[in-house]
């Protein structure tokens, strides 16, 4: 009976969950995408440690719209589980550090064996290239260079520029990625 | 040599590493069992202070994981293994930096040259070493003590550190010679003798006896007695003696070379970093390229000032803008000649000029020059080959012009047709500056020479793919959709893509999707939320039944 009644629930929220946008947080290890998360939900800037697994909010940066965060710890160990994340997402949010010269091409290869994953087809794409208040922060143009957006084609995408700890760019990223994926799942 | 360890490799490295008393330490707070690292620095810290460094900045501490990070790299590793707690204390309170508050801390000169020297020391190591999987100096570690005398040698001192590397003769030498420095050369010999045998008395008894010897007159005699005291002393012990100091020879000799090689590779680094500088700077003077321009057109337009004020005056009258100008109306500038106002009466006889236009040769070349001024004002599209196209005919028409008499009509003449190519080309400018404010740092719009988006976008604070691809279509669509996004600080992907999908229609439904819409999205999605709390307090309600249910 409990089956049969959680089934019933499930379909009751598969039926309603038009407004919940499942968005993935995704990034390198101390790219800031906690930060980013608890920017967004609380409107502060909160002192974060290194994730261990993940966080998940429920945050409606725009009106109609809930997205489900998931901010998925960065380091390379869990970065073999990002994977099991990926069914069902509607939207990537990728967290780039602007002043981390050195490990840009890594994040590009993530990025890459992101959404090569047939789970993240279509998916649209995010780009926070973060801390640009640092004086050694690669602009956004150098960005999406270093990242090689140029050759993402499939799907849309977007980079904004952003400053996790004030806020800057971040809630621009979020209103884009809503508009993004209104767009793509509308169709 | 495999640039990244295996995981097993890692493992072991730091298995042994934390195994070291000092490294179960956060270096910071002392809390125990440390598992995360700051590569930069070579020590161990909690979670805790690994946030903090973390939110210094990558430039000032980079931090890893020893459990969770899998792909360091032997270089890192190495780091971990030349660095390490000890270390890093004794030099960091070598320098009187005891500060706890980070920020300070590793913002400190020490901090810096701490981090300078565990990097030189890893490059060496990993030279020295490959990817053996444990080095020697994992033991220096294991006692502090040693290591930290090592440190100050180095350090605190040039000779300090010169006069250790020497062989004990040497040292002996340089001692009788340079009267200052032979305490501190013993000094720092001796802590080689100290860990090595009951040598220790001896030096110690030497030294101030040497130095007495020194300050008294004949410092040759001084050395051959301190030679002897020890050797005297240590004659009753065994002939382990002599091969004692055989190994202190090559041992000293080894670091001599070590010392040699590091020494190479810091000079190599220093070219590699040169060219590097180079390469980067190639790169920001090709981004700088148009502002170079302007600026050296600007210089010229200065010394123009200087030698012509006429001129200059002339030339500003005409509209062709000081700044604005991208090299494209220098040629008008150096081909332009004063004007004088003698024959104010030519100018409305048009008659003549008419005349000229049509009876003279050089007249051909001009209206030719002017037909072409006119297809490409009305041509308007592709103007940055055009314009070029315009600039040589311009110099020729203005070299020919340079070569032919001077008559008074003449010269109003030329003063017109400059007029009208000025107009052109103030047009021109007018319109690229004006573009590219609107786009936004979109500073190169000859289509084919955009590849980068770095070039693209200048400061762009956000690109999207759609204005990256979009870039592509015609000039005016992409005027169109740049304008649209002036004062945004974001570019999106549609504006890049659009040009491949019928531009203008994508956008125009964007647009009108972006505008009307929302009401009735909120509406929709108001309808879904109300669904939503129904189906949530539903399902609950069922819950709540189930499991009364199974409870009976």
């Amino acid at each position: 009976m409990g089956v049969f009644a959680s089934r019933v629930f499930q379909a009751l929220q598969r039926f309603s969950s038009g407004g919940n946008i499942r968005v993935l947080l995704l990034g390198l290890d101390a790219a800031g995408k906690t930060t980013i998360l608890y920017k967004v939900k609380l409107n502060e800037t909160v002192y974060t440690i290194p994730t261990i697994g993940f966080n998940v909010e429920s945050l409606s940066p725009v009106k109609g719209l809930n997205f489900i965060v998931w901010d998925v710890a960065g380091q390379d160990k869990f970065r073999y589980l990002w994977r099991y994340y990926y069914t069902g997402t509607q939207g990537l949010l990728y967290v780039v550090d602007s002043a981390d010269r050195v490990r840009l091409e890594e994040a590009r290869e993530e990025l890459l064996t992101i959404i090569k994953s047939p789970d993240m087809e279509r998916v649209p794409l995010v780009v926070v290239a973060n801390k640009q208040d640092m004086t050694e922060a690669l602009t956004t143009s150098e960005v999406a260079d270093g990242l090689g957006l140029r050759e993402i084609t499939d799907r849309k995408w977007y980079v904004q520029g952003a400053c996790a700890e004030t806020g800057d760019g971040i809630y621009e990223s979020m209103q884009e990625m809503a508009r993004l994926v209104k767009e793509v799942y509308k169709k | 040599m495999a640039d990244h360890p295996s995981e097993s490799d890692i493992k072991q490295i730091f298995k042994r590493l934390v195994s070291i008393p000092t490294n179960k330490q956060c270096f910071d707070c002392c809390q125990g069992n440390p598992t995360w690292a700051s590569v930069t620095y070579g020590v161990f810290l909690c979670i805790d202070c690994s946030a903090v460094h973390r939110s210094l900045g990558v430039h000032v501490t980079f931090i890893r994981s020893t459990q969770l990070d899998t792909n360091w790299t032997w270089l890192q590793l190495r780091a971990m293994q030349m660095g390490g707690n000890a270390n890093a204390k004794a030099f960091f309170s070598q320098h009187g930096c005891t500060t706890t508050d980070a920020q300070k801390k590793y913002h400190s000169r020490a901090a810096t040259l701490y981090k300078d020297k565990l990097l030189s020391l890893a490059q060496h190591a990993l030279r020295l070493h490959g990817t053996k999987l444990h080095i020697d100096s994992h033991h220096e570690t294991t006692s502090p003590e040693t290591k930290e005398v090592d440190f100050f040698s180095e350090h605190t001192q040039n000779d300090g550190g010169d006069f250790q590397a020497y062989p004990v003769e040497d040292n002996q030498r340089l001692g009788g010679t340079t009267n200052v420095a032979s305490p501190k050369a013993i000094n720092g010999s001796k802590p080689e003798d100290d860990t090595q045998g009951p040598n220790v008395e001896a030096a110690l008894s030497t030294s101030p006896t040497q130095a007495q010897n020194l300050a008294q007159a004949e410092p040759r005699k001084a050395i051959i007695g301190a030679k002897k005291t020890p050797a005297a002393k240590k004659g009753r012990g065994l002939g382990a003696q002599r091969v004692k100091k055989n190994f202190s020879e090559i041992e000293s000799r080894a670091q001599q070379i070590d010392k040699e090689r590091e020494e190479l590779e810091k000079n190599l680094a220093i070219e590699q970093a040169k060219t590097k500088e180079e390469q980067e700077k190639q790169m920001a003077s090709m981004r700088l390229a148009y502002q170079d321009m302007s600026l050296q057109r600007k210089k010229q337009e200065e010394k123009l000032m200087k030698n012509d004020p006429k001129k200059a005056e002339q030339f500003e009258r005409l509209g062709m803008g000081f700044a604005g100008n991208r090299g494209i109306s220098h040629s008008a500038v150096s081909d332009m000649q004063t004007i004088s106002q003698e024959t104010p009466t030519n100018r409305g006889s048009s008659g003549r000029r008419d005349y000229d236009k049509f009876g003279e040769k050089p007249r051909s070349t001009n209206r030719d020059f002017f037909d072409d001024e006119f297809e490409f004002i009305s041509g308007g599209g592709g103007w940055s080959s055009s314009l070029r196209k315009e600039d040589s005919k311009n110099d020729d028409f203005g070299s020919s012009w340079g070569n032919k008499n001077k008559s008074g009509g003449w010269d109003i003449d030329r003063f017109e047709d400059k007029q009208t190519s000025s107009e052109t080309f103030s047009q021109k400018n007018y319109d690229r500056s004006s573009r590219s404010r609107k786009g936004q740092g979109d500073s190169s719009i000859s289509s084919e020479a955009s590849d980068a988006a770095q070039k693209k976008f200048g400061n762009a604070k956000a690109i999207s793919s759609d204005q990256f691809f979009g870039n592509r279509e015609p000039d005016f669509e992409a005027k169109q959709s740049l304008s649209r996004l002036e004062g945004q600080t974001s570019i999106s992907s549609e504006d890049f893509f659009g040009g491949g999908s019928g531009g203008g229609g994508g956008r125009s439904s964007r647009q009108s999707y972006n505008n009307p819409t929302p009401d009735l999205q909120d509406i929709k999605d108001g309808v879904r939320q109300g669904v939503t709390k129904v189906a949530g307090k539903i399902s609950s309600l069922a819950n709540g039944v189930m499991s009364s249910l199974q409870r009976k």
